[in-house]
Parts: structure tokens; sequence; C-alpha cells
């Protein structure tokens, strides 16, 4: 069986090879593109957490504590020492680009990652 | 002939190496990218460009321009009786001055001089609307063409410049990366966008549109090259009080909120006249709004109205808006 390898069979299953080859090294698809929630307090960032995780996190800033509770892949302002709690009363956030804010106590956390879209209206 | 079998085959494959080889060869780009509290909002810059050098200076550039019209405006209150070198400088000049053509196009409805009704409201859980008389008193010194004329009978105006101001920040920012010669950024200050050039890959920026009443929604998306997009919701300042919602964008002549749309999102040459049209559209509705949009040479907008179950587009984003909100 073997006598009968011929030389095109050699240049065909190198071929698939070298393909096979190339395919792998030049990374397919997106990746995993997990979603990050990054939160920053008074212009520092405090901490960078993997939003499929669930979590209570809890931010000093100028005035006091900000509650972020990490749900359902999903991030939203709990509590805040805020007088018009505008930041809680976004809701929740879970896309790359999307972002809460609670100005009067500098505290901001910001989800990254990949996303079908480049920018979302606020 | 049988010696010929595989050739097809090769062909093939040889093919696919090549698509490979090329797709390998595109430049790669350098992303950079930095944000900041500035302007009462999130201020972030992103740029991508060949040279990393390039990249970082020009992200750098854009905060610092941003930062500097941030020191000028502060929270974009400004009052006739006390900011009298802001209401003098240049960069307010200028804000006047796109404020006027916009009041004028809107029949008064976008008008800067709103800052004495502005802050009689609140907005958050618990927040009442002001009375009645409150706002008839500082309806008395709402007026662009009042001021412009010189007309007395106010000792104090009180300037809402927030808005249009980011968008200001956002123009000047741009400019300063353009004429560094990047090709692809986004600046975002608060939801005023400015999209530079094109994605690297050659595509078209895509923003998506929030539904005004399904929280984590999408209304649709649009994709844009080289424009400024904004975006004026009902949505996103408001409190409920006996069934009725009360929310920020107010109208000029009667001090309450307007009613006639949800949302509306603007796409234009700039960030700053996106800003004042998006206030000034949302204020006008659906049918006088998109008639006004036809007139304005690279304006385009997306209406939502009647609790966003109803969208009406301009004619250039017709073909442009892919909806995202059929059940």
């Amino acid at each position: 069986m073997l006598s009968k390898v011929t030389a095109a069979d050699l240049v065909v299953v190198g071929s698939l090879v070298a393909l096979g080859i190339v395919l792998l090294l030049s990374g397919g698809g997106d990746g995993a593109g997990g979603r990050l929630l990054t939160v920053k307090s008074l212009g520092h960032e405090v901490l960078i957490h993997d939003l499929s995780q669930d979590a209570r996190l809890e931010i000093e800033g100028v005035l006091g504590t900000t509650v972020i509770v990490v749900e359902g892949k999903q991030a939203s302002f709990a509590s805040s020492p805020c007088p018009h709690k505008l930041c809680v009363g976004k809701g929740k956030i879970g896309r790359a680009g999307e972002w809460v804010l609670c100005l009067p106590n500098g505290v901001i956390a910001e989800i990254s990652g990949e996303d079908d879209y480049d920018g979302i209206t606020p | 002939m049988r010696r010929y079998r595989y050739l097809p085959p090769v062909l093939i494959i040889l093919a696919i190496l090549g698509i490979v080889a090329v797709r390998s060869m595109r430049p790669e780009f350098h992303h950079c990218w930095d944000s900041a509290i500035m302007m009462d909002t999130y201020v972030e810059v992103s740029v991508w460009a060949e040279d990393a050098d390039l990249a970082r200076s020009a992200v750098n550039a854009a905060m610092r321009e941003v930062a500097r019209i941030d020191s000028m405006f502060g929270d974009g209150l400004a009052s006739s009786r006390s900011d009298k070198a802001l209401i003098a400088s240049d960069a307010f000049t200028f804000l006047i001055g796109v404020s006027r053509e916009v009041n004028l196009k809107t029949g008064g409805m976008f008008d800067p001089t709103i800052g004495a009704v502005s802050r009689l409201w609140e907005f958050h859980d618990g927040a009442r609307p002001p009375s009645a008389d409150s706002i008839a008193r500082a309806l008395s010194c709402v007026g662009l063409a009042d001021y412009l004329d010189g007309a007395g009978g106010c000792e104090e105006r009180i300037f809402d410049v927030g808005g249009i101001a980011k968008g200001y920040a956002v123009d000047l920012a741009s400019r300063k990366i353009r004429a560094m010669g990047v090709k692809s950024a986004i600046i975002n200050a608060g939801g005023d966008l400015m999209l530079i050039g094109r994605r690297t890959d050659g595509e078209p920026w895509r923003i998506a549109i929030r539904h005004p009443r399904r929280a984590g929604s999408f209304l649709g998306y649009i994709d844009v090259v080289d424009a400024a997009v904004a975006t004026s919701g009902d949505y996103e300042r408001y409190f409920i009080e006996g069934g009725r919602r009360y929310h920020h964008i107010l109208d000029p002549h009667t001090g309450m909120p307007g009613t006639a749309s949800n949302s509306v999102t603007v796409v234009a040459p700039s960030a700053c006249l996106s800003d004042a049209l998006a206030t000034g559209l949302f204020l006008l509705g659906p049918e006088r709004g998109l008639g006004l949009v036809e007139e304005l040479e690279g304006v385009e907008a997306v209406f939502a109205y009647s609790s966003g179950e109803s969208v009406a587009v301009s004619s250039g984003l017709e073909d442009n808006l892919v909806r995202l909100d059929a059940e």
C-alpha cells in the first residue's frame, strides 16, 4: 500500500498540515472575551472584577462607601452616600462601554471587554 | 487525467494560505486610552494608531484639552451677575453663537438662558416639581433673543451651557487628535461622542442606541464615520409622581419637561451642534423635528416616542438604522 504513495499525495498532506498550523497560529475568533468591571475612586483604579463572578464590592470615596453589586453578569450601584442617588437610579449595566458614575463620591464603575458595539448612547 | 486529480484541492489550499498570508500583513494598531471625571461626567479618549507614541501623545493631548475647557466651565452654569469674565470669553461667545443658531432653527426650543428654571428642578427619588409660581418667576429671565437684544427686566440671567460645553470640549479635543494625524479614535464625554475616521479594520463605528423604556435593551444601532453623536432622553434623569414622568429636558417656553419625544439621537458634524440639536429636537418632537433635520446638511436623527414603541428616522439613516427591539 505505502509504495503507492506518490509525490502528489505528499504535497496534499503536507499542504493540509501547513494550513492547519497557519490557521492555529493566526488565531481564530475573539477568544473568551470576558467582560471586566473596572472601578475607580478619586481617579485611581481600585479594583478590576470579573463580571461573571457575583460579588458585593465596597468602594471608599470622598463622602463614604459606595456599594456595587455584581449579579448575573451585570453591575449596579446598590447604595452611595451622595445626596440624590442618581447613580443608584442608573440601574444595571452589563455591556462593554457602559458605566455608572457617582460624581459627589468620586466613584466610577465601567465595563470593558469584547462587545458588538463601539459606543452606546447614554 | 489521474496525475492531476489532486490539482483542485491543492489549488484551494494554496489559495487559503495566500489569503491568510495577506491578512497577516495588515498593519498592527496600538490602542491607547485614558479616562477621567471632567465636565461633571465621565470622559474617555481612545486612540488607535500604528505608532504607539503617537497614540499615547494623542490621548494625552485630547485629555489636556478637555481639562482646559473643564477648568473654564465647571458645572456649566454661569451667572450674568457673578461670572462676567467667563461670559465675556471667546469660548462662551462661541457657544452662544452656536446656541443662537440652534435656538432660531428650533423655534426657541434650545435656549441656554434656561438656567434659572433648570436649577429649580431636582431629579431623584422623592423629588417633586417646583411650584408653578417659582417656574413663572424664573421664566421671566429665560430668553436668548432678549439677552442678545439687550432687553432689560431681568437682574440676573443664569446660563446653562453644561451640555453644549461638553460638546465643545469634545470638538476641540478631536481637532487636536486629527491635527496629529490620527485616523481612528473615539472621544466620549458623558455620552457626547465624536467618532474619528473608521475602525482599524476599515469598518464604520457601530453605535448602539438605548431603548428609552426597556432597561438594558437597545432600540437599534447605526454605523457612523467621522461624525458626532449625541442623545437626549427622558430616561437619563427623572422622577415619577402621580403617574407622570418629570425629566430634565425642559421646554424654555413653559419651564416643564417636554413630552413630544422619549429620546432623540442626533448625528452631526460637530459634538457641540449634535448636543444642542438633540435637546432642541427632543422638545420639537418627531414631526416638526424631522422636518427641520431634513433641512440641515450633515445632520441626521432617530426619534423614539410613544413610550419608545414608535421610531421616526431621518432619510439619511433609513437604510442605516438596524432595529433591535422587534418582539
